[in-house]
């Protein structure tokens, strides 16, 4: 792995293809994309339903590979490493937060939080959890399982579990879009709150949440227009 | 690590009934193999603690026409270290008949002899009773207090040769258990008694010798008398103890077969298990966990299951042995010879296959679970769909590979036609070998039932059989287990039918007299010359004929000998399976022989040889003309004519009779007459259908432990079936939520779970059928025939068949009627909350 210098893009996607088999037909979602995302600041991949967004997210986090190309992190390249370093660089580099939350049912809220990091092996955890539990304001309910939480609740834990270990990477899916609009508002806030120093980025169908972001990228079809920039 | 083993571990707990399920499969599964093996093990125990506690740790023993002359001679010319032994069965007549075995010995001899044999510990004044007081005996506290005797009590017995009163003058104290169930209703007494009690007077039944290497043998047989044989104590114990290897071998196969379908309800179970976690594991993957992970979480939960199983198993298995013990006692006392097993022998051996089955081939079944979702991208976990997608690519590669099997298991079955093991493990292969081909059949029948299904019951139909799309794998696997289980009933089922319907046959074509006399086995008198000539004189009697069952000594043993001459149309009742082409019954009259199917089979004898029988030195060859079927003894007789019987062994006593009467007689007069008249102690008369109906009843008691044990593999397959409905309505939770949301009733909803299951159970009923026949030719073709040298006709019971495929319905309803009957009426809004 070789190490990234401070103006060198956090991610960047050449030439990179992905279809998926629908019987016994091929359905190609992402065709030879190239993109570099700057370090620092929040990006927006904004695209209709079906336009692949979710598909390159999962790219990106390495938790699924392209037919073809690559997809670098830090001058990385996530498809010529081993399954285990790829799971390590997510664990280290990356948080997520999915568009359907996927807190773990049978944790509570603080041991979800928590989880990365264990997984990164970080002491002097309940500190931080406490804190970030203060920041995205569940505190008071930490020690809920998620079932009971609304789905703004819910996608705040999400928030506070990707965040938490303070990773460079944050990437959203579509963070909003299980939630009502003034829920959305105020997760949107939060998510700003938390990721300052952090590169973030976010898949949305949403212009309007897209508007937020420094730097939108929208797919269509498959492929990526240029880039706007909203600054 | 702490909190991924943490959620692990709490998924568990938010949805114990699978695991519970999982481990009450497993325990099942265990508990048959170890109570089988309890069972198999404690009677064999049972048997040669007996023989060792009865006969002590003697080398040789003497039979035959032994005279008390010839023990005298051994003991005091020859000083030899022997001692004698008069047996025989009696029967106390207190309330309920019970069989004791009437055991007299020389005492005095016993406890100077250097052998340890139970009752050397008997006291000098209790064995100076038993010598000076006739008809006294001693017993142990156990069997006296069975049978609620005291000491000092006169007992009445009665034996083949009358009846007669003995008196417990005291107890016998047993060294330990084994000896304690050895001497279980056992009664000691001096030599002379028994000689008395049995009718045996001046002969013995057995010298027992304990010879060291000084003791030249062959100078010992050369002054034997004609009739009189030694042979090496050791190699009779071990041909009574082979005797039941083939029974033993055949029940540990049924314990095994349940096993088998407990292993597939491990490997539905635990890859059940794992792959619902798919999504669980897909989310902690994205967040950072390796496979590694995974694995040890996954393998940590079977390895907790199989243990917990096995502990359960274990104890289960103990409870059930003790039953499966009367089981066995009862199937061995009918084939072979009464065995009072009651110490149950939990042997080490048996501890570690419990482990070794309940761990091991959990964590080894749950593998492929593991590696399959533990490689699976994060992404495609999340997805839910992909995985199991994967698996229907895999029904052409498992066509492949059952085809291979089931070859393979051909070439095993046909490479070797004698051992009962490897029939055994032929049958294992080709089965396993078919229930590969299920996930392409289910798949096939799935396509051909869609379109009937949606045209008759429209979307609700598409809707119920839409598991077999959504989980494939799972759900073929599930049909296997049902299919696996059922298929053992049809087998063992269409086997134990064929064969009792072909002993039917047989009995009826054998039982050509219209009532019989027999008299008890131990008897060496048999009938009485009085009653001959009752016969001979009694009115509404056509003919009668005699015939005599001796054990005669042969090269390697001894030959059981049915001397008969119950005439022309009696001998035409032998229903022959080769013969040769002669007037065989002008031949048998003139001195040939013919021999049972299973005495052929263990001598490998063809028509045209000859049966060698001794008369004292010399051997006798009686050619054999014919070989019957026969189903009275699996190690095989030899019929002659009894006027050749006579002729050579100048043997005239008579087991029993033949009474063919006149037509339009009142048979039960004629039965009722010989009963009251008949002078023969213990003699029994039987009319036709009272021996038939007999005979049928000692078959269906013979194989009572094999429909326990069938049973307990349908029970098997239940638990499966339900823990895989459990799993599959898991996964349809959220679908019958969503459907009675919009608009479904609770019987709808109900209906379709019900008509998923329904059509689940009628696969594998169908699917069972093909199995099961396979396995009924295979056993009765393979096993039986190893086994105990039977030929049978398999004959298909269409209710086999129909009741195969209505209990696997009934079964799949009954599991489908459990597992969904809360999720169905949950309030919909209750039920959509929390549903991640």
């Amino acid at each position: 792995m070789t190490e990234a210098t401070e103006n060198s893009p956090i991610v960047v996607i050449k030439n990179v293809s992905k279809s998926f088999l629908e019987g016994d037909n091929c359905r190609p979602v992402l065709s030879n994309i190239n993109a570099h995302f700057k370090r620092g600041g929040f990006h927006a991949v904004i695209g209709r339903s079906g336009s692949g967004k979710s598909t390159l997210l999962n790219l990106i986090a390495g938790i699924d590979l392209p037919d073809s190309g690559s997809v670098q992190i830090n001058e990385s390249a996530i498809n010529k490493i081993s399954e285990n370093e790829r799971t390590l660089l997510r664990r280290n580099t990356m948080g997520i937060i999915f568009q359907f939350f996927n807190l773990i049912p049978s944790l509570t809220v603080q041991e979800n939080v928590r989880l990365p990091l264990d997984l990164v092996g970080i002491d002097n955890q309940q500190e931080r959890v406490t804190n970030i539990l203060e920041l995205v304001g569940l505190k008071d309910r930490r020690n809920d399982y998620p079932e009971v939480l609304s789905g703004g609740e819910q996608q705040r834990v999400a928030i506070a579990r990707a965040v938490v270990h303070e990773p460079k990477l944050l990437l959203a899916d579509e963070p909003t879009g299980n939630l009502d609009y003034d829920t959305a508002s105020q997760v949107l806030e939060v998510l700003r709150d938390v990721v300052q120093q952090r590169t973030l980025i976010l898949v949305t169908h949403s212009r309007e949440i897209a508007s937020h972001a420094d730097e939108i990228w929208p797919l269509r079809y498959g492929s990526f227009d240029s880039p706007e920039s909203e600054s | 690590m702490k909190i991924i083993f943490l959620s692990w571990f709490r998924e568990i707990l938010r949805r114990p009934t699978l695991t519970i399920l999982s481990i009450v499969g497993v325990a099942l599964g265990i508990a048959t193999v170890v109570a089988v093996d309890i069972a198999n093990e404690s009677a064999k125990r049972s048997f040669l603690a007996a023989n060792e506690t009865i006969s002590g740790s003697t080398t040789h023993r003497f039979t035959g026409r032994i005279t008390d002359e010839l023990y005298r001679h051994l003991r005091v010319d020859l000083g030899l270290d022997v001692t004698p032994v008069v047996e025989g069965l009696i029967e106390s007549d207190r309330s309920n008949t019970t069989q004791l075995r009437l055991y007299g010995v020389d005492l005095l001899a016993e406890i100077s002899a250097s052998s340890n044999y139970a009752w050397r510990e008997v006291s000098i004044e209790s064995a100076a009773t038993l010598l000076s007081n006739p008809f006294t005996v001693l017993a142990t506290r156990d069997t006296a207090n069975s049978l609620g005797w005291s000491v000092g009590q006169e007992i009445p017995v009665s034996s083949a040769d009358g009846d007669f009163k003995l008196t417990l003058i005291g107890l016998l104290e047993p060294a330990n258990p084994l000896q304690a169930q050895s001497l279980r209703f056992v009664l000691l007494t001096d030599i002379a008694t028994a000689q008395s009690v049995l009718g045996k007077q001046g002969y013995l039944s057995v010298i027992h010798a304990l010879f060291d290497d000084s003791v030249q043998i062959n100078s010992i047989e050369a002054f034997l008398p004609d009739g009189v044989y030694i042979e090496s104590q050791i190699g009779q114990s071990d041909s009574q103890a082979a005797l039941t290897r083939a029974f033993q071998i055949n029940l540990t196969a049924l314990g095994l077969l349940a096993f088998m379908v407990a292993m597939f309800l491990i490997y539905n179970t635990t890859s059940f298990t794992i792959t619902r976690r798919q999504r669980h594991i897909g989310m902690i993957r994205a967040l950072g966990a390796l496979q590694r992970d995974i694995v040890l979480c996954a393998l940590l939960e079977v390895l907790i299951i199989g243990a917990i199983a096995t502990i359960i198993g274990i104890l289960v298995g103990i409870q059930l042995s003790t039953f499966l013990l009367e089981l066995v006692e009862q199937s061995i006392a009918t084939l072979y010879f009464p065995i009072f097993a009651d110490i149950t022998v939990l042997s080490f051996v048996t501890i570690v296959k419990a482990i070794m089955l309940g761990i091991g081939a959990t964590i080894l079944l749950a593998l492929p679970a593991i590696r399959k979702i533990s490689s699976t991208a994060p992404s495609i976990a999340i997805g839910r769909s992909q995985v199991e997608t994967q698996s229907t690519d895999s029904g052409s590669k498992l066509f492949v590979i059952g085809c291979s099997l089931a070859v393979l298991g051909t070439l095993v079955l046909l490479g070797n036609q004698h051992s009962i093991v490897l029939g055994f493990f032929g049958i294992f292969l080709v089965v396993i070998g078919y229930l590969q081909l299920i996930p392409l059949m289910t798949e096939g029948l799935k396509r051909l039932l869609r379109p009937i299904v949606k045209r008759i019951f429209g979307v609700q139909g598409v809707l119920a059989i839409r598991a077999f799309s959504s989980r494939p794998g799972q759900t073929s696997t599930t049909i296997a287990v049902l299919c696996l289980a059922l298929s053992a009933t049809v087998g063992v089922d269409i086997m134990v039918s064929s064969f009792r319907q072909t002993v039917d046959e047989w009995l009826i074509s054998r039982l050509r007299g219209d009532i019989y006399i027999t008299t008890p086995s131990q008897s060496d008198s048999g009938l009485a010359s009085v009653d001959v000539e009752l016969l001979e004189n009694l009115e509404g009697i056509a003919s009668f004929g005699l015939a005599k069952w001796a054990e005669i000594p042969d090269a390697s043993g001894t030959t059981t000998v049915f001397a008969v001459d119950y005439g022309e149309n009696a001998f035409n009742g032998f229903q022959f399976k080769k013969k040769a082409d002669v007037d065989l019954w002008r031949e048998f009259n003139a001195g040939a022989a013919i021999v049972s199917e299973p005495y052929a089979y263990r001598n490998s004898i063809q028509i045209g040889d000859t049966v060698d029988l001794f008369i004292g030195r010399k051997s006798v060859q009686f050619p054999i003309i014919g070989v019957f079927f026969d189903y009275s003894s699996d190690q095989g007789i030899v019929a002659i004519h009894r006027d050749t019987y006579i002729r050579h062994f100048n043997d005239r006593t008579i087991s029993s009779a033949a009474i063919f009467a006149k037509p339009e007689t009142d048979l039960q007069t004629i039965a009722d007459t010989i009963e009251q008249r008949v002078l023969t102690p213990r003699a029994r008369v039987w009319r036709n259908q009272e021996l038939h109906d007999a005979s049928m009843q000692i078959f269906d008691q013979t194989f009572a432990i094999t429909y326990v044990l069938r049973t307990l593999a349908i029970i098997v397959a239940f638990v499966a079936v339900l823990s895989a409905l459990a799993t599959l309505q898991i996964e349809r939770e959220r679908e019958l939520v969503v459907l009675r949301t919009i608009g479904f009733t609770v019987r709808q909803n109900w209906s379709i779970a019900s008509f998923e299951t329904g059509v689940m159970g009628l696969l594998a009923g169908i699917f069972s059928l093909p199995a099961g026949i396979l396995m009924a030719w295979l056993l009765i073709w393979v096993i039986e025939q190893r086994s105990f040298g039977w030929t049978m006709k398999m004959q298909l019971d269409p209710l086999i068949l129909i009741g195969a495929v209505t209990l696997s319905v009934v079964a799949a309803l009954i599991a489908g009627a459990i597992v969904t009957w809360r999720k169905v009426r949950k309030v919909p809004a209750m039920a959509l909350q929390g549903m991640d």
